[in-house]
């Protein structure tokens, strides 16, 4: 009887030590994973390093200069910075 | 941003391109500062151009600026909000194509910084490595995760 308890206490502690174990290792998957807008902003359909850049004509701020991307070509590398204020 | 323009601006053209707001406080996701000052999504492309007006005003910033159409069609060719840098070689491809969002600004803009110091420095336009060019063929790869 009392070999029996031992063993029932000795699976006891098994399972819970893997069962700690498990949830240690789900937790860390989730440490290693980017925050969600993250995954999201990798898988976007936006051009790629290779690809041509998309061509645009735009103003600027004072409307009167239009600015043609492809105008640049051939003489500067261009940089493109988008955003906002917010 | 305006340092490296500074740095760099004799061998690269930079254009800031203003596209729709990210944090509106009439949007999704207002931050405070939208809602004090009332900041909303724009109605008009004057609109935009007054925001915009704000953030060259607020930041000091020089680097010339061009105003997206309230289609959001350039910003959205590019994929680019809420914010994103791009590098166009003279050959009109791409050698820096960031991650979108606050994660990929810094790096975009560190990665556009190395590709200008090579440049500048020896007047050629330096290769894309090839482990990029490897992880933007992957990215394109990957299923979709999006929410």
């Amino acid at each position: 009887m009392r070999k029996k308890s031992l063993a029932v206490i000795c699976v006891g502690a098994v399972l819970v030590t893997l069962s700690s174990l498990q949830a240690q290792e789900e937790q860390d998957q989730k440490r290693q994973q980017p925050p969600r807008e993250k995954r999201a902003a990798v898988n976007d359909n936006a051009p790629k390093v290779g690809d041509k850049a998309p061509t645009f004509v735009l103003k600027s701020l004072d409307g009167e200069t239009e600015t043609d991307l492809t105008a640049f070509r051939g003489d500067k590398p261009v940089v493109l910075l988008f955003g906002s204020y917010t | 941003m305006e340092e490296m323009y500074q740095t760099y601006k004799d061998v690269a053209e930079f254009r800031l391109i203003y596209i729709r707001e990210a944090h509106a406080a009439d949007g999704r996701r207002p931050v405070k500062y939208a809602i004090e000052k009332g900041i909303n999504e724009h109605t008009s492309h004057a609109d935009r151009c007054k925001t915009a007006e704000i953030l060259l005003k607020e930041k000091t910033l020089n680097i010339p600026m061009l105003i997206d159409e309230l289609d959001n069609k350039v910003g959205e060719a590019y994929s680019a909000w809420p914010d994103r840098v791009f590098l166009v070689r003279k050959d009109g491809t791409l050698a820096v194509a960031a991650d979108r969002g606050p994660w990929g600004f810094k790096p975009g803009l560190d990665a556009a910084e190395e590709f200008l110091a090579k440049f500048k420095k020896t007047g050629k336009e330096p290769d894309t490595p090839a482990a990029e060019r490897a992880d933007s063929d992957s990215k394109s790869k990957t299923p979709d995760e999006s929410p």
